[in-house]
């Protein structure tokens, strides 16, 4: 029984507490949100006097970030949770930088934390109220307790006499004790003990009770509003974030595969192609031992074996060299493009005069093309192509075209299917026409971004 | 000779090592990673150094702006025989750029071939310059000379021959015509495109070369 006691006891204090610590976080958010709420408007509305304005905002997308650090802490701290900051610098580039306005400028979460200074402010009106409400009103009922239970006979002093709404009456002298209270009137006659209870009004009683127990009950439920759009708007698991972290998701996935691409090519690089060097040479070794003791038979039997491993170094090479060559890495798309056009049967001529793409859509790009040099050489019996690719900033345009017999149909054939793929997995348009006879004509249109 | 090797694949490189111990030359150095390269070079001026392009650090083209390096900062110039598992024609026009003589560019598949490779060597530390047909083929590709669009199947192939490096005489090996016919082609080709056919075959090559790589 006593554990039972001492167990409510703790509960009602804990809820008690609980209640406060989320009142003053309410009352707390109140001011704040409101000089913020002044500042922002403000600074959103010198738009009218431009260039000032451009800085301005800047500025402030800018301080956001640290209007979301105080906002988790503040919220930490007086809720008692654990709302993640951040994880990494809002912002990589120099304040001062073209890239640094642009990056300020379409930054998510600057964005999401000046929504989020709207919205909170407007909660923390209607917490206010509520706020106001449940405090005094708690206030109120441990002061009549604390009256009537511990100290019904000290002097005579007043609260409020004739007070707000809601709030208390106490009289209180020698003889005669009062007190209205939310419609309560708790009259004590003169001191013998007994307490008449009447109320004013019991519609007014009602209304009070309930609006008592609805602030109470508010309190929680707006304090874990405002938490909640601490979280979705400025935290690490914020809408910004998830936003981000699928775009990081999505990037890492690229870059594994193109991780994938160069260790398997380093592996053929270190591995294969130079064990494949190595028998090459012990072939002609023997090959020259062979020729010394005049074994004709032997001779040419390693010389079939030389040519062969041979054979085997070309096609690994060529096999490696799809995969992602280091000149597409150090030299862009027109000089890795140049480079293989270099090595087929037919003219091949680049234009490919564009701001360098992220790695992912150059890979892309390098392999369709490299696709369509095969499958001209494969099938189209042409004597040249050319490729074209250009940018307008938005979108990458390529026009490859050959001088073959045409005919080419996307069903047939794993090549066109595949640059077909490659484009479509860029979120591009991919588009043939080759006519019986020719020429083929081929125009890829990607996203840049 | 003394050679110094910059391979970062130990298997090939011991292998080539043994090659040029057992032909008789010394080997100086052998070097895993390109930033050893210029202070190796400066150290022990070698008669020649075999680099190879991708080395660490960063696996890409160090091997090469080592190379480039040693050639542009030593002197008397250190000759330089690039090898390579690809053949890239922007990095031989980076090469190239260069004062050519006394450099080759060869697939690593040439290594193969011991006494073709041998004799490489011997050309490139003599001031020759040995380009390996593939890069011939990729510089003349790319190329955009409508100059050379003129020249005979026969005429390019003899030019090709000649920016590899090869002599008259190697070339009218190769081919199987006489020397004579060689030196008729050659001058045919030089005045095609417009240049001095020069005395030497070395000088002639380097004409060669400077021309499709310009």
């Amino acid at each position: 029984m006593k554990t039972d006691e001492k167990n409510s006891f703790k509960r009602a204090y804990q809820f008690v507490v609980r209640r406060l610590r989320e009142i003053f976080y309410i009352l707390s958010s109140f001011p704040i949100l409101l000089a913020l709420f002044v500042v922002v408007t403000t600074a959103l509305s010198t738009g009218a006097f431009i260039p000032l304005a451009v800085i301005v905002i800047l500025v402030l997308l800018t301080a956001m970030e640290f209007l979301a650090i105080f906002e988790i802490k503040r919220t930490n701290w007086l809720l008692k949770s654990g709302i993640e900051q951040s994880h990494e610098k809002w912002f990589t580039e120099k304040f001062f930088s073209w890239e640094g306005a642009k990056e300020r400028a379409i930054s998510a979460r600057s964005w999401l934390a000046i929504a989020y200074v709207f919205l909170a402010f407007a909660l923390s009106i209607l917490g206010l109220v509520v706020a106001l409400l449940a405090l005094t009103s708690v206030v109120c009922l441990l002061v009549i307790v604390g009256v009537i239970v511990l100290n019904p006979m000290s002097g005579t002093f007043q609260i409020n006499e004739g007070g707000f709404t809601g709030g208390l009456n106490i009289n209180l002298d020698s003889n005669n004790f009062q007190a209205h209270f939310l419609g309560f009137d708790v009259q004590e006659g003169p001191i013998d003990g007994s307490f008449n209870w009447t109320y004013s009004s019991p519609l007014y009683l009602l209304l009070s009770i309930l609006l008592i127990i609805v602030a109470i009950a508010l309190v929680p439920v707006i304090a874990k509003w405002q938490k909640e759009l601490v979280v979705k708007f400025l935290s690490a698991r914020s809408f910004a974030e998830i936003f981000y972290s699928s775009d990081r998701r999505r990037k890492t996935a690229v870059n594994v595969g193109s991780q994938d691409r160069s260790r398997i090519e380093r592996d053929l690089h270190d591995g294969v192609q130079a064990r494949l060097t190595i028998s090459g040479i012990e072939i002609d070794r023997a090959r020259q031992l062979a020729e010394k003791s005049e074994d004709k038979e032997l001779a040419e039997t390693l010389e079939r074996a030389a040519l062969q491993t041979a054979h085997a170094m070309h096609e690994i090479r060529n096999l490696v060299k799809g995969l992602r060559p280091a000149l597409l890495e150090k030299g862009g798309l027109a000089a890795a493009l140049n480079s293989l056009g270099a090595q087929q049967e037919f003219t091949v001529k680049i234009n490919a005069e564009i701001e360098r793409p992220s790695a992912e859509i150059e890979s892309a790009l390098y392999l369709i093309c490299s696709e369509a040099m095969t499958n001209v050489g494969r099938h189209a019996k042409a004597s040249s192509m050319s490729i074209d690719i250009k940018s307008n900033g938005k979108l990458i345009t390529l026009d490859i075209v050959d001088n073959g017999r045409g005919g080419a149909k996307e069903s047939e054939g794993t090549g066109l299917k595949n640059m077909k793929d490659r484009t479509d997995s860029l979120g591009g348009e991919f588009i043939l026409m080759s006519p019986d006879g020719g020429p083929t004509k081929i125009k890829i249109i990607v996203p840049c971004e | 000779m003394r050679i110094a090797i910059a391979e970062d694949v130990a298997l090939l490189r011991e292998g080539i090592v043994r090659l040029l111990l057992e032909r008789g030359h010394e080997v100086v150095a052998e070097i895993s990673d390109a930033r050893d390269i210029l202070k190796t070079a400066k150290e022990l001026h070698p008669d020649l150094m075999i680099i190879d392009i991708r080395m660490p650090p960063t696996n890409t083209d160090d091997g090469l702006r080592a190379a480039i390096e040693v050639r542009t900062k030593i002197s008397p110039k250190i000759p330089v025989l690039i090898l390579s598992q690809y053949i890239e024609s922007f990095y031989a026009s980076l090469l190239l750029d260069d004062d050519q003589s006394g450099v080759g560019y060869l697939l690593k598949d040439r290594v193969t071939n011991i006494n073709e490779f041998m004799a490489s060597l011997d050309e490139i530390a003599n001031g020759g310059t040995v380009l390996d047909p593939e890069v011939v083929s990729s510089l003349m590709h790319s190329s955009k000379d409508l100059a050379l669009q003129s020249l005979t199947v026969r005429e390019r192939e003899i030019l090709a021959l000649m920016a590899q490096g090869k002599s008259n005489m190697g070339i009218s090996t190769t081919i199987f015509i006489t020397e004579g016919a060689v030196e008729k082609h050659t001058s045919n080709i030089m005045s095609k495109l417009g240049l001095i056919n020069e005395e030497t075959s070395n000088r002639r090559v380097l004409a060669a070369i400077r021309y499709l790589n310009r």
